[in-house]
């Protein structure tokens, strides 16, 4: 994650002001961006939020990057600092708002079809229970693939820290996806 | 366990694409005036309510002004010659016609 070669030039660009500098930028980081922003809220309307918010941060606050850390890094800190604000201000809303929507969900689709995303749910839902800290550590991991050190730098902890909240992560959900798993005695538990 | 668990969450977790709209949204969240239809429009309305709303309030208090101020003097000495034509003709009857006849 180092800032090197066209993308300098584009970071420099965009701190000049030019807007195509801008619209690269936009489009070299706007799946990271939104995916983070999905897979930490659960809901698209929401991610559209976020890393609009996340975008932004990013275009109004792009001269202040010193190049210190590394680009890709400066930019997974402002989606993870706009979900966990995002995640704060709505904190109160979102445990009904969820069950609403999972209820709508369910009425909605014919029982096959509930059936089939069973597993899905379950997991999705799973780690949308987890706390902000953990989920997002699991996120960085799975959904952008990072490194427990890169995850580090992101969150500004040590990779200790990271190995220890994935590794809490890793418990919770087992707990509760443990009666998913085929057991060899027979059946799902 | 953990083996299904990483694999189902990398399927689970895994990156999507973003929306087709969101540069739109951004644009638009960026340069809000830029996407307000007639924005100017309104400040100069709101301009020209103003400067009506004052112009009124000017002359309003110009007229007043003058309603307050005294009478000229010699609408004021006409008023005092009535008044003193009718105190005679109804104090003296037989001078009050003097009183504009004199000249007579």
């Amino acid at each position: 994650m180092v800032l090197e070669g066209s993308e300098k030039e584009i970071v420099l660009a965009c701190q000049r002001g030019e807007r195509d500098a801008f619209r690269t930028l936009f489009e070299t980081y706007k799946d990271k961006v939104y995916s983070i922003a999905l897979r930490f809220s659960g809901d698209r309307a929401v991610a559209m939020d976020i890393a609009q918010d996340t975008f932004l941060k990013l275009f109004s606050s792009i001269r202040d990057f010193r190049g210190d850390a590394g680009f890709e890094t400066w930019v997974y800190r402002l989606v993870v600092n706009s979900c966990l604000d995002h995640r704060r201000r709505t904190r109160r809303l979102i445990p009904l708002a969820d069950e609403f929507l999972l209820t709508l969900r369910a009425s909605g689709d014919s029982l096959a079809e509930v059936l089939r995303s069973e597993v899905s749910d379950r997991v999705r839902s799973a780690v949308d229970r987890l706390s902000p800290d953990l989920r997002i550590a699991i996120i960085l991991r799975y959904t952008e693939g990072l490194a427990y050190e890169e995850i580090a730098e992101v969150l500004g902890c040590s990779p200790g820290t990271v190995a220890s909240r994935l590794n809490r992560a890793h418990k919770a959900l087992e707990r509760r996806l443990s009666h998913l798993v085929h057991h060899p005695g027979g059946g799902h538990a | 366990m953990r083996d299904w668990l990483e694999l189902e969450l990398a399927h689970q977790l895994a990156p999507v694409r973003a929306p087709g709209d969101l540069w739109e949204r951004v644009e638009k969240a960026a340069d809000p005036a830029a996407h307000k239809p007639h924005g100017g429009a309104h400040v100069w309305r709101i301009a020209a309510i103003i400067v009506l709303m004052i112009a009124a309030g000017t002359l309003w208090y110009v007229a007043r002004g003058a309603e307050l101020q005294p009478l000229p003097r010699h609408l004021a000495a006409e008023q005092v010659r009535s008044r003193w034509i009718r105190q005679t003709a109804a104090e003296r009857p037989s001078q009050a016609c003097l009183a504009c006849h004199n000249n007579l």
